[in-house]
């Protein structure tokens, strides 16, 4: 973990010290054994809604019911294969990342521009995600550069520019294929390599919480904390720090050049969070988020539930599904006991398209899903279930056992905004069929307060609030 | 797709973080521009714009209501990304972007909108548009084509999901007012046909009865008649189209829409119908016609429109003024009407010392007192003013140095004066010549004042204004001479109503095509946003339907700092 300029209060620690002590002997006297509890992914029905809302909701109910403290949740399942299949390097993550990157290029030579785009930057996300364990930054930064000409093609110039900046900060002397990229990106290009130079590197002073911590910039070996680095050039970097007992550190870094002098303060723990080699075969775990993702499910389903239980230990599989009715997110929670393959459907919950009732929202999933699995609620058990827009159709368990079939329409997240329709006088080229992207502005902002959500919920468990707020500015 | 990678890093890297005690809630802002692109043309760039000799950039958190400084730094253009640590919580706060030449002087700015951050608040998250100062500049909003599904920056017009195919919602004589947190509410309108006279009354092609919202903070025109499911609720729409009416705030995002002309063939005929325009009511209820306590509707006495409208906070209601009846142009009225909010009944008509039209209506410091200013009848231009008091009644006050007609007046400041009108522009005959000089005005006192140096940088007729809040000064847009319009703004800046020259005329930027009759308001984020009006669109001089806005920066800040 990095902190810059951290400051700690010992009155403080002592406190949480002596909290944890308590807690530890209350729950050495009550004994009670607590459910483990595995979470799927959040889906929407059939991806009709951008996916940066349910993967944002999912995530701040997985953080929900690990503040709930009740319920032991289960790591990912990446996360727990890794842990199944020991050190290693090279995580299935980067494998399927390097896929994401062949497929792209495919799909830009057969002028698939967007898709291109989509399957780059998909690309890109998981790289960055897994940094940890990417040895070739070379995929990366060609992922970049590509992504960059996707954009471009696709005409997403805005993106396009910024990607190419990311690469030349990685490739600050790289030239490009004067006959695959376009003139304008080559200046970007140029522009910004020229930047690099003309600010010269930063002077990053990099400590460490562990002795004997190696450093890593961009993928390349700088040495063992602390050391001052004052070869790392202007703009966006990633900072590993790979402790000797396992622990690993990153970060995506801006370096400010010109000699200027940034602290990195890094605090590793002793475990391991190294991504270990992908193996065997999750087909399993994907045909069962690809059938939740229909919004239709049944018993069929219940192979696949009790294998995950298998595979991660866990008691009760949860997932969330997610789907848009009018202006309203609506997500649904279920719960499956892998014992006796009984699930049940607990109380949905509706967000509205700004996500300002996010809080409340994923508070109630979270303790519903919690209460469930400490008090399984049988008389909410169903067995197939057709998820619609206007309606969630539930068959019970007994006596009737219905699968009423309800076509799923659920609108781009970007539809149902003002459509600009041409006017015949006077003529307007311009106006073509642009139609606002209201939502989309809500995503942004959704995504943000998403994201904001999950400082709030790892932070919600801190008595102290800080002294103010940190107004962060990019341009 | 664009935003998805942000956000992932974001997870990723508080997951690699975990929680942090210590760590602050957080004002994300994110930067576009109107401005030089980097392949060597002007318009909306990701980022800042590559704005001449820019050097530094200063932000600060303000509370520009109470002329606070939270907080303020300084950084270089090159450090693309900056941090204002542990800003002090509170309400109506701003954040102001600055962006500064190796003269220390800011060259471009932008700004949020008003907003609140307590301690309970974790994230808030805004985008800025940053334009060159003193500038003009299409007002951005993100669009996505339908067909191709690409997303980028584009001028904000209204919204047309409400029209029926090729309506054009280009307008003016439309109401442009402010809600309490800033969103600019637009109210009818219309498009005319261009060629009449300055005081002949124009036929119109169409004449609206739509409501829109303009929000300053995604820059989106919506009709509120478009519900959450994106059909048309009749009833938020104005029971009859209107162009000219006057939207009066009531307080509490309620506004009188009062009269106005309705389209009867290709002609604009006077109407006397009173709506409530409630924006805090739920769809289906947000426009009602005024109505008495018996339950019937309420309407003027006398059917006018182009007249002028103010809300008089002694007794609760909203004089009407003048203005032109059925007749049409030569139909100018000679008298005001008061509407009674607290019972719907309308009294009057009251007579004016004068029939007026394209005068203004001002009430002063003392909450009572409406000033009513210049205007012309049928036959010419009016120096005179005069004062409708608590009582109905009506009295001759100070004549104008200069007769004049669609001019503006500004009420000065209360923090200032209180009961003095500065008076801009107008034209001053009925041929359309304009002039470029302002004068100021107390109320009782028996004369205006002007004087050599008291003018704008040109003349201008039916010129659109707007005081800044915290520098008091006057910015001047558009308007016409003969048959010229202006694209210029002059800025009239506030020195000291004791000065020689109270207002001194500083140069302000030039729209690309002049924009005459529009609307301006200032904006939360301090821009003024200018909605319709007419210009040349396409070869054509049309009204248009878009959002354009000037940078009048008008900061709260105790000066700029100067870069190490």
């Amino acid at each position: 973990m990095i902190r810059r300029n951290q400051r700690r209060h010992p009155f403080g620690v002592g406190l949480l010290t002596l909290v944890t002590l308590v807690l530890f002997s209350l729950s050495a006297v009550a004994q009670r054994p607590t459910p483990k509890v595995f979470m799927l992914p959040t889906q929407s029905v059939n991806d009709s809604i951008s996916s940066i809302i349910p993967e944002r909701i999912g995530e701040q109910v997985r953080e929900g019911i690990k503040q709930e403290g009740r319920v032991q949740l289960m790591p990912s399942y990446d996360e727990v294969r890794k842990r199944l299949d020991g050190g290693g390097h090279s995580s299935a993550a980067i494998e399927q990342a390097e896929t994401l990157y062949t497929q792209g290029i495919g799909l830009l030579t057969a002028g698939e521009n967007q898709k291109a785009a989509e399957t780059f930057q998909r690309s890109v996300d998981m790289m960055e995600q897994n940094i940890a364990d990417l040895s070739n930054y070379d995929v990366l930064a060609d992922a970049l550069a590509n992504l960059s000409l996707a954009y471009f093609n696709a005409k997403f110039d805005l993106d396009a520019r910024k990607r190419m900046k990311d690469f030349a900060h990685l490739r600050p002397t790289a030239k490009l294929d004067q006959d695959k990229y376009p003139k304008e990106l080559l200046e970007v290009l140029a522009d910004e390599q020229k930047k690099v130079t003309s600010a010269g590197p930063g002077k990053l002073s990099v400590t460490a919480s562990v002795e004997g911590a190696k450093i890593f910039v961009d993928g390349v070996a700088k040495g063992v904390a602390p050391q001052t680095l004052e070869d790392i050039g202007f703009g966006t970097h990633y900072l590993v720090l790979r402790g000797p007992k396992g622990g690993v550190s990153v970060e995506k870094i801006r370096v400010k050049g010109k000699g200027k002098s940034q602290d990195f303060n890094v605090k590793l723990g002793t475990g391991s969070v190294s991504v270990s080699e992908s193996s065997g075969d999750s087909g399993f775990y994907n045909t069962l988020l690809a059938t939740v993702k229909t919004g239709r499910w049944g018993d069929d389903s219940k192979p696949y539930l009790k294998e995950l239980g298998v595979q991660t230990g866990a008691e009760f599989v949860s997932w969330l599904v997610m789907y848009k009715e009018s202006s309203t997110y609506v997500a649904i929670p279920f719960l499956h006991r892998i014992s006796d393959g009984m699930t049940v459907q607990l109380a949905r919950a509706e967000f509205n398209i700004e996500l300002s009732n996010l809080r409340s929202g994923v508070s109630g999933i979270s303790k519903s899903v919690v209460d469930a699995a400490l008090k399984f609620p049988e008389d909410k058990a169903v067995t197939d279930v057709v998820l619609g827009p206007e309606t969630v159709v539930i068959a019970k368990k007994d006596p009737v056992k219905t699968n009423i079939k309800q076509d799923v329409v659920v609108s781009d997240p970007y539809e149902g905004q003002p459509l600009q329709t041409p006017p015949d006088a006077p003529p307007s080229e311009e106006m073509s069929t642009w139609t606002y992207v209201a939502a989309g502005g809500a995503v942004i902002v959704a995504g943000a307060l998403v994201a904001g959500g999950i400082y709030l919920l790892s932070d919600s468990g801190n008595s102290e609030r800080a002294p103010g707020f940190d107004a962060n500015i990019s341009w | 797709m664009k935003f998805k990678q942000s956000s992932l890093l974001v997870a990723l890297l508080l997951a690699a973080c975990g929680s942090d005690p210590a760590s602050a809630p957080t004002l994300a802002v994110d930067v576009y521009g109107w401005g030089p692109d980097y392949v060597g043309g002007v318009g909306f760039v990701q980022g800042l714009p590559g704005f001449a000799d820019s050097n530094g950039v200063q932000i600060s958190v303000v509370q520009p209501l109470d002329g606070k400084i939270l907080g303020s730094e300084v950084f270089p253009v090159s450090d693309s990304s900056g941090k204002v640590p542990e800003v002090s919580y509170g309400e109506n706060l701003r954040l102001d972007f600055e962006v500064i030449n190796t003269n220390g002087n800011v060259v471009a700015s932008g700004a949020s909108p008003l907003f609140d951050f307590d301690p309970d608040l974790d994230r808030l998250t805004f985008r800025i548009q940053v334009d060159a100062v003193d500038g003009f500049a299409p007002y951005g909003s993100i669009v996505k084509d339908g067909t191709t599904g690409e997303r980028r920056y584009a001028q904000s017009r209204f919204d047309y999901r409400g029209t029926t195919s090729n309506q054009w919602l280009g307008r003016i004589g439309h109401g442009a007012v402010s809600m309490a947190d800033g969103t600019i509410v637009v109210v009818g309108g219309g498009d005319p046909v261009p060629g009449a006279s300055v005081t002949a009354l124009p036929d119109f092609r169409s004449v609206n009865s739509d409501v829109q919202t303009f929000e300053i903070r995604t820059g989106y025109f919506t009709d509120i008649a478009i519900d959450a499911s994106g059909a048309v609720v009749p009833a938020d729409r104005l029971f009859q189209p209107v162009v000219w009416p006057t939207v009066t705030p009531l307080g509490d995002d309620k506004f009188l829409v009062a009269g106005g002309f309705t389209l009867q063939g290709t002609g604009a005929l006077a109407t006397d119908s009173l709506q409530i325009l409630d924006m805090k009511a739920a769809s289906g209820a947000k426009i009602t016609r005024l109505q008495k306590v018996d339950g019937s509707f309420s309407q003027l006495k006398v059917a006018r429109g182009r007249h002028q409208a103010t809300y008089r906070a002694v007794d609760n209601s909203v004089v009407v003024i003048g203005g032109l009846g059925i007749v049409g142009a030569d139909d100018v009225l000679d008298t005001f009407e008061v509407i009674k909010l607290d019972t719907g009944e309308v009294q009057g008509p009251f007579p004016l010392q004068a029939a007026r039209v394209e005068h203004t209506a001002t009430t002063m410091f003392d909450r009572s007192s409406i000033w009513v200013v210049g205007g012309r009848d049928k036959d010419g231009v009016l120096g005179t003013t005069e004062v409708i008091n608590v009582d109905n009644t009506s009295t001759v006050d100070a004549p104008l140095r200069q007769p004049r007609f669609g001019h503006a007046s500004v009420r000065v400041t209360p923090g200032i004066a209180g009961n003095l009108l500065v008076v801009v522009g107008g034209f001053t005959d009925m041929a359309g010549s304009a002039t470029a000089n302002y004068e100021v005005g107390g109320l009782g006192r028996g004369s205006f004042q002007t004087g050599t140096g008291w003018a704008l940088s040109t003349p201008r007729g039916r010129p659109t204004v707007v005081e800044l809040p915290t520098s008091n000064d006057l910015i001047v847009v558009g308007g016409r001479d003969g048959v010229t319009d202006r694209a210029s703004a002059d800025r009239l800046k506030f020195t000291n109503l004791g000065d020689n020259i109270p207002y001194v005329n500083v140069a302000g930027g030039t729209m690309t095509d002049a924009r005459y009759m529009a609307t301006a308001n200032v904006a939360s984020n301090g821009k003024v946003i200018l909605i319709g009006g007419i210009g040349p669109y396409s070869g054509e001089v049309v009204a248009v339907d878009a959002a354009m806005m000037y940078n009048a920066h008008d900061p709260v800040s105790a000066g700029v700092q100067i870069l190490e």
